[in-house]
This record gives structure tokens, sequence and C-alpha cells, in this order.
């Protein structure tokens, strides 16, 4: 095991997740020298490690985020098959009065291994909740401030979409801009939808909207757009570690939990990108599990990262502690591990909003049977959404929401299918026909509900609850608000008013379930999960009362320390986190360049 | 805690250790009517000899050979729903080779095996490695070919993808075939 114990590096990131390996690689390419601490094992860095990983899918296919990836005892990662509540025995401790659902991979690369891919912009009116609508909190930068770094970040993920589709959501993008690729083509079931909406409108707290079904920006590969970059156009980045060409998507229908092609982008191909042009300047130690920050108590400065190592990710092997040193210390381990790493160093902390403020989207499922044949079960997890409700005046007193269009059918389906039509005593050509006849008139939309910042809403740390390695383990303490079970409510009644327009039977039904919480609000009660968007444990904001970092992600209490990740923005929105951690993360590294 | 395996499940007589041809070719005929699928589709999976190997293990020869002998005779009849109704009266509905040929169905449509039921275990046979585990996929390509993905024109996550964009039109839909077993 290497360690650096005695190097000077410029900066030390801690986590080699998307935020982490996009700072390392806008830090090198800067002439800068960085260490890049990850927890987990980087077993995907070469082709044959990521192999591994389809193999282990394969062998046992679920749907489930983490599947892919081999429980590591000595950086577990939080996952949504151990999740009780209350429980102290799961790695995030639950005590709240509802489970925190999502979880995440602590692997090089990060839970980008798993996204889903989607890259939705945040709206202008994400950014100022506040003052247009009165709930919430408004950022201190808008959505203006962080356009050219939404560019950049779709760049540097590879984002597939058409400006022209996101225009009537109210985004404004520099003249003459395109995403690197064109729109992911719209499924099948898409088409279906696009088709039967036409003209409909919903009314939400008297006024009516719009409901359209838009093309999904997402980081997966499709075709190059040639205009792109002041016609210089963009290469396509998949197969990492075993030539550079881009795949296009070709299908694979299980981009969460692992593209087996690499046509979703994830962390790995910045890191490999980063190393290949900064050699030296880049060092990435895996299987370091960071312990603590050293707090100088009188310059208020970090002084170093202290370190745990394992010999083998596949058993409980710890073999050492090191500390490594930097100028400056970036972490950028997710809204949960940022938080608890934090919270045991006593860092960072002076406003107490480390670790609060804890968010999600509360997810929702629909789902009914098409009045004909639409075929799901193929393609990326979703290309469309209806989106026209991601804003409105209703969020003056509900949260809005994002329908995505599952091209994947049921959840649980076809599986559960034949299980249903086996017991029922089918076999033979009435099993198959049967089959054929239900599941390809299968759709579902998955509802994202925006959630607000909750000091309430928190992670802990308690030393009566350690990991096998002796550091606390993350304490979660999660509640659902009217607010957003009232979104939840109206996204059912636009699901039930579409699927009536559509002609699909609604088969909806909600019912204690593995996996889901069961919620009820006003005589109704909804079935929600977790998006796995951790966010808000270290948010930005205006000053060191009442936020952890300012808007260049740099904390208020340790000026060479920063903190790169979801947890940093103040409030969700409907928007998948992923891009606008990555837009701020590229901001970010603009300002610990000119600290170095 | 681990159950412990059922005192009253006899140990399995001795039967052939391997499937011999017949075996092999009373499973095809079988597996086909169970499932819809020509025995030509179901050669075209590479499935047949690692599932019927699978089933020889995990339920043992004996029972195996009991299953195949039944299934012989109800597969004897030329007319397809005479075929169908001995198949349930003789294999579907029996308490002993019922919940094997159901187990089956859904191994060749999901590529698992379910374990079957703890009364049937206690019974006949144990019929797990694991007793605590639930569903097993038997291989990868046990998965990557079950029929359920081809009965509904999709294909499994993961595996043969259907090409870019594809997911925009229709798929192209295998006919059933009229009758499965010839």
């Amino acid at each position: 095991m290497s360690t650096h114990n005695g190097d000077m590096f410029d900066v030390v990131i801690v986590g080699g997740g998307v935020a982490g390996a996009l700072m390392a690689d806008a830090l090198t390419a800067a002439g800068r020298h960085v260490l890049l601490l990850e927890a987990g094992a980087d077993r995907s860095l070469d082709i044959d490690g990521y192999q591994s990983y389809v193999d282990q899918y394969l062998k046992a296919p679920s749907g489930v985020p983490n599947a892919p990836f081999p429980p590591n005892p000595n950086a577990p990662s939080a996952n949504v098959l151990d999740i009780g509540n209350p429980s102290t025995s799961s790695y995030l401790v639950q005590q709240g009065a509802l489970p925190f659902l999502s979880d995440y991979t602590r692997e090089l690369g990060g839970t980008t291994l798993h996204w889903q891919g989607a890259c939705p912009r945040m709206l202008p009116n994400d950014f100022k909740l506040k003052s247009v609508y009165g709930q919430g909190i408004d950022w201190p930068i808008e959505y203006a401030e962080l356009e050219p770094y939404y560019e950049r970040a779709e760049g540097a993920l590879g984002v597939s979409a058409d400006v022209e589709d996101q225009q009537p959501l109210g985004l404004t993008f520099s003249d003459g801009y395109v995403y690197p690729m064109h729109r992911m083509p719209q499924s099948y079931v898409d088409q279906f939808f696009i088709r039967k909406l036409e003209g409909l409108s919903v009314t939400l707290e008297g006024r009516e909207y719009p409901v359209r079904a838009i093309s999904l920006p997402q980081a997966r590969n499709s075709t190059p757009n040639p205009a792109y970059d002041g016609g210089r156009g963009y290469e396509a980045v998949s197969y990492v570690g075993d030539g550079d060409r881009g795949l296009r998507c070709q299908g694979n229908s299980a981009c969460t939990p692992l593209c087996p092609v690499q046509a979703k982008y994830n962390a790995r191909k910045t890191l490999l990108k980063a190393r290949r042009a900064a050699g030296d300047r880049l060092s990435i130690v895996s299987q370091a599990v960071a312990s603590q920050l050293i707090v100088n108590r009188r310059t208020r400065r970090i002084d170093g990262v202290r370190y745990r190592t394992y010999a083998d990710p596949k058993k409980l092997t710890p073999s050492g502690e090191a500390i490594a040193h930097g100028r400056i210390y970036v972490v950028a381990a997710n809204a949960i591990e940022t938080a608890r790493l934090l919270l045991v160093s006593g860092a960072a902390n002076r406003s107490d909003q480390v670790g609060r403020n804890l968010m999600d989207h509360p997810y929702l499922y629909t789902w009914g049977m098409a009045p004909e044949p639409v075929y799901p079960y193929r393609g990326p997890d979703t290309t469309s959404g209806l989106e026209t409700l991601r804003d409105g005046a209703f969020r003056s007193t509900h949260a809005s929401f994002r329908m995505s269009i599952a091209n994947w059918g049921w959840s649980g389906s076809p599986g559960a299918d034949v299980d249903q039509f086996v017991a029922s005593g089918l076999f033979g050509r009435a099993l198959r026909q049967k089959l054929h006849d239900a599941c390809t008139r299968h759709v579902r939309f998955g509802i994202m509900v925006e959630q607000l910042p909750d000091p309430d809403n928190r992670i802990t740390v308690n030393p009566a609850y350690v990991d096998a390695l002796g550091i606390p383990r993350p304490v979660a303490t999660y509640n659902i608000a009217p607010y957003s079970l009232d979104g939840a409510r109206a996204a059912r009644e636009v699901s039930a008013r579409v699927f009536e327009r559509a002609g699909v039977q609604d088969c909806t039904e909600y019912k204690a379930r593995p996996g889901f919480q069961l919620v009820g609000r006003d005589g109704r009660t909804f079935n929600l999960m977790g998006s796995g968007h951790i966010v808000g444990t270290h948010r930005l904001g205006t000053d060191a009362k009442s936020s952890v970092v300012n808007s260049y992600l740099q904390t208020w209490d340790h000026p060479n320390l920063f903190l790169a990740g979801a947890g940093a923005m103040p409030t969700i929105g409907t928007s998948n986190p992923t891009l606008t951690t990555a837009a701020l993360t590229l901001r970010a590294a603009e300002q610990v360049l000119r600290e170095l | 805690m681990a159950k412990k395996p059922p005192v009253a499940a006899t140990p399995p007589a001795a039967g052939p250790s391997t499937p011999s041809a017949g075996d092999r070719e009373v499973f095809l005929t079988l597996s086909s009517a169970l499932t819809g699928f020509s025995p030509i589709e179901l050669q075209g999976t590479g499935n047949p000899e690692p599932l019927l190997d699978f089933l020889w293990t995990i339920i043992g020869a004996d029972i195996c050979s009991e299953l195949l002998t039944v299934a012989a005779s109800a597969l004897a009849h030329s007319d397809e729903s005479e075929r169908d109704q001995a198949i349930r009266t003789t294999l579907w509905s029996s308490p002993k080779l019922g919940p094997i040929v159901q187990a089956l169905v859904r191994l060749w449509y999901t590529g698992k095996w379910n374990p079957l039921p703890a009364q049937w275990q206690e019974t006949y046979r144990w019929d797990h490695p694991d007793p605590n585990a639930g569903a097993i996929t038997v291989s990868p390509q046990a998965y990557v070919e079950s029929l359920v993905f081809a009965a509904i024109a999709a294909h499994p996550p993961g595996a043969k993808a259907t090409g870019h964009g594809s997911w925009a039109f229709p798929p192209i839909v295998t006919a059933i075939p009229v009758t499965v077993t010839t």
C-alpha cells in the first residue's frame, strides 16, 4: 500500500467521484500536483476490472444500485438493501421518523458508476425559491452566474440534448451553444405519450399548465453534434481502459446500476483523462479511508488528512494509517460521507449547519396499462419526462415535480409477471401469449418531488456506532414535510389525468412494500422511495452564520478547505443534482487555483 | 439462524449420475410444452443442457428420472390440448412433481431457481445448498437467455443490447409457434 506520508501536494482531494475527479482534472490541467484519496477500491480503472462489475451484475441481476459492486467491509456504503427504521445495525444508522432511502457507491468513480445519468439543469427560479415563492432559501448566486459552468460541465460529462427542447423550460444558453451530443432518441413509449398528450393542460392551485413530454438531457453517448464548441465538434468517450473511441448507447437498458459498454458517463473517464494528461502530477491512492481532517486551532487551517489503509477490499484487512499533506484540501466524498468526516473532525461547523438540511427527491411511482403495445423494457432507463411542472406559482403552496417516463415498464417486472402467471396455472403457449399481451403495454412514471431544506433532516455521528475501522458511522434523521407530500399528491393527480387522457388503465396501488415508505397525508397514502440524490449537508450561502461554504465551496471556517459535492446545494429543485454539482465544482476549481 | 435439513428427507436413491441422451430429448420436449417456445428456439438459447444438468444436481437423479418418465407419457399425446391436459393432470398438479415443473417454467423464463416450498422439501428432498438463500440466478447465460424477454419483444438488462436508437421503433415481434413440440 503506497502512502504519501511526508509528501507535500498542492491539493489533497478526498473522494474519487464526479466532484473529486473534475477537481483533480481542472487542477492538474493548470499544472498543479494533486493527491486524490479514495476510500473504496479502484477495481474499475482498467477494462478487466470494469468487466468484473458487469460479470457480477449478470450473475445476480438486480436493479438495485449497488448490485455490481462487491461489499467492502473496510469502506461500506449505504445500501438500499440494508435499510431499516430505526436501525443501528445498518451502515447508515437510521433514527428519524422515516428512513433515508438513498444510497451511494464507495469505489473509485463513486456513485456515477451506478447513477442513471440524467443531467437536467436547475431552473432559474430554483435559485431564488425564497424571494419568488416564499419557500426554502435563495442561493447567493443566480442561474446566469452558473450558466457558463453548466456548459463546461455538459462538456466534461458528455451530455446529449438539444437546446431547443430545453428553452421552453425557461433555461437560457449562450449564443450559438449546442450540447456536445444530440438528444438521445426518444423511446417508442415516449412517442406514445407525446402523441396522446398533445394540447393537454392541468390546473394546479387555480392556474393552468401545459403537460408536455420533453427529451431529457443525459450524460450518455448519442450522436456527437458537429456544431459543438464553435464547430470543432465533440469526441465521445466510452470504453475507458481499452481504446479511447466513443461508443454510442446501444440500449443495454441497465444504466442503473451499470452501463456494460460505458456509454454512460462515470467519473473514471475524467480521472483517466486527467492521469494521461498529468502523469506524475496526479497521484490516486485508493483503499484510503479518510478518518480525520487535522485542524490547526491556532491558524484555523487544515494541516493534514489522516487516513486508514487496508489490504483487501473483499475482507476486513486494516493495514495502517498515514497523513496526507497539501496546501489546500478538497473534501468531495458525497453529502453523507463529507458531513461525517467534518463532524468527526470537528471541522467547518461554527454555523452548526454541517449535516443539516439533508435532502433527496422523494420518489413516487405511478403505473398503468397502455391501450396498445408500446413495447417497453428497451432503451435507456428514461429518455423523456413531463417537465413542465417543475416550476409554477403553485410552489408557494406545494412542491414542484419532474415526471420521468420510464422506458422499463413496471418496477419488478417482467419477472414478477412470470411468477404471477405461473402461480395462476398458466404454462406453454398461453403463458407466452399472456406475458406478451400484458408486459408490452406496461407504462410507468417515476416522479421526483421537490424537498425543502429542513435543519432537522440531518446527518450526525455518534461514537456509539462505529464502522469496522472504528470511525463513527453516519446517522440519518429524516422526514418528509407536508410541502413535499402535497406535491406528491398533486403529481399523483396529474398522472391520473395523463393516464385518462392517454387511455391508460391506471394500476397504481400504494401499500406496504419492502424498500418503500408508506406515507399518509389528508387521507391519501403514497409509496415513496429515495432518488439517490443526496443533497444539502454543507450548504453554500452568504455568510458564516447560516452556511458552511461560500458560493466557491470554500469553507468559512478554514480558508484552505473546500467542500465539493451536492452537499453544497442549499435547495434541490427538481433537477438530478450531478450536473449542478459538476458546475459548482468547476467554478470552485478556479477559486482553488486563485488561492494557490 | 440457518435451518437444518429436515430429518424426514430421504437421501436420494442411487440413480444415473448424469442425464442420458434420452433424458435430454424428453427434457427438451417437456420444456417446449411448458414454455411455449419451440425446441429450436430453446436449443438456440444454449440452455437445455446446462439447465437439465442443474436440475439433476439440485433435485437429484432419482426424482429427475421419475419426472422425465411421467413427462414422456404425457408428451406422447399428439393432440396439443390432450397433451396439455395430461401435463396438468400428471405433472402440474402432482404434489411431488408439480412444484418442480412450475419452478422449471420460472427457471426457463427468468434464469432463476426458486427454492421449492418448505413442505415439499421436508417431504422429498433438500433442494438448495444454502437453505436461507432466496432465488438464485443459475448462470449468467441462464439470465441472458431467459425467455421472458423474448416473450415480450425486449431483452435482458445488461445484455443483448438492441442497438443505438432501436428503442425509438417498435421491435420485431416473433410469432408464437402454432404448435410447439413438432
